[in-house]
């Protein structure tokens, strides 16, 4: 131990204990975002038995109906992977990602020792992915990429902590949803993030 | 009566009358228990983390608060652990960071302010390594925080900050290595 370690330690003791930190209550919850998953299963059901009516055009397309539309073409890779959406504006998470904000999602994705690789999908890309699928070329006329959600794919190492990781992506700033695309092809029940 | 789960406790008065007490309590799920004695537990020191990462005390007790209103509801128990609250802080924290840059400096900030009492109680040679440590880059002040302040070795800061072990033992080497400078540049 060097003195300037020593040092260091003393003033960064020194500063924590001047705090008196005062009671405060556990907070209460705050409001969820809006039950996502439930809103993207919704959302999914209605894209895939096409009740989604191709001559009303919502305005905005809804968040969860994108994120429904993108989902439809991530299939069960056979590796464990995570999908983390990023937020579009005029959706459900008040402040969407920024440029410094986005680079902190690729470095805490590529840094974390249970990410093998990291994948960039652009609205063009998941747009194309889409419109590709069985049954979804009529699609083409209504949709814009634009209404689609940019993500990042991240393939896991096996031993990964994927309920983790994915927690951690989604407590991300900018981050609409992280979904497992396993468990969505599985059709298990609790598939999104938060 | 017969009393149903969900009613409320009743109990005879001293005038016969049925008196409503409280309502009993209903199973509190394990992660909220889990949670509650977390917040109970270890909420002084996530504030004080919070403190020497921000600079002020109620910017700090707010990204605590922000981070166990977030924490409400997480499914499944096991979850909320102690290195997971603190990543959240640490992230809490990140953002509160990156806002303040975008606040432009006409006035000095909360962060940049510190009360004369605590400047006493600090004193001045610590205060000085204090400021070294801020103008550090942000990861660099972040192990620092979490190595002297919390004495986590490397694999738990990697686990606290998400990134590998080796990258947090290269990342505190560099910090220590010019912190020297820092403060040697602002005698």
């Amino acid at each position: 131990m060097n003195p300037i370690e020593d040092d260091l330690r003393a003033a960064l003791h020194a500063r924590a204990d001047s705090v008196l930190v005062r009671e405060r209550p556990l907070p209460r919850p705050r409001r969820r975002r809006a039950a996502l998953f439930f809103k993207i299963t919704a959302a999914a059901a209605l894209v895939a038995t096409g009740f989604v009516g191709l001559s009303s055009r919502p305005e905005p397309v809804p968040e969860a109906m994108v994120l429904a539309m993108a989902m439809t073409d991530v299939t069960d890779a056979g590796a464990p992977e995570i999908v983390v959406y990023l937020c579009k504006p005029g959706g459900p998470v008040e402040q969407c990602a920024t440029r410094d904000e986005r680079e902190e999602l690729q470095v805490m994705l590529n840094g974390h020792p249970g990410v093998e690789s990291v994948a960039f999908r652009s609205r063009q890309d998941a747009w194309d992915a889409f419109i590709a699928k069985d049954g979804n070329a009529a699609f083409a006329d209504v949709l814009r990429p634009s209404d689609m959600s940019e993500s990042y794919v991240a393939r896991l190492r096996p031993d990964a902590d994927l309920p983790a990781l994915a927690r951690s992506a989604a407590e991300m700033p900018g981050v609409s949803a992280v979904i497992d695309p396993a468990c969505v092809a599985a059709a298990r029940g609790d598939c999104g993030y938060p | 009566m017969r009393q149903r789960i969900g009613d409320p406790v009743r109990s005879l008065g001293m005038d016969g009358d049925t008196v409503r007490l409280s309502r009993p309590a209903r199973d509190e799920p394990a992660h909220e228990a889990e949670l509650t004695a977390l917040y109970r537990d270890h909420r002084p020191g996530l504030v004080r983390l919070a403190v020497l990462l921000l600079g002020d005390q109620e910017t700090a007790e707010d990204v605590v608060q922000d981070v166990f209103a977030r924490l409400h509801g997480l499914a499944r128990p096991g979850v909320v652990t102690l290195p997971y609250v603190r990543t959240c802080v640490l992230n809490g924290s990140r953002s509160v960071l990156r806002r303040r840059a975008l606040i432009p400096r006409r006035t000095d900030r909360p962060g940049d302010v510190q009360s004369a009492e605590t400047a006493v109680l600090i004193g001045e040679s610590r205060q000085r390594m204090l400021a070294a440590l801020a103008r550090l880059p942000r990861r660099q002040r972040e192990a620092l925080v979490l190595r002297y302040y919390l004495d986590l070795s490397d694999v738990e800061i990697a686990e606290v900050m998400r990134i590998r072990p080796s990258t947090a033992r290269s990342t505190i080497a560099r910090a220590l290595s010019r912190l020297p400078h820092e403060l040697g540049d602002n005698t």
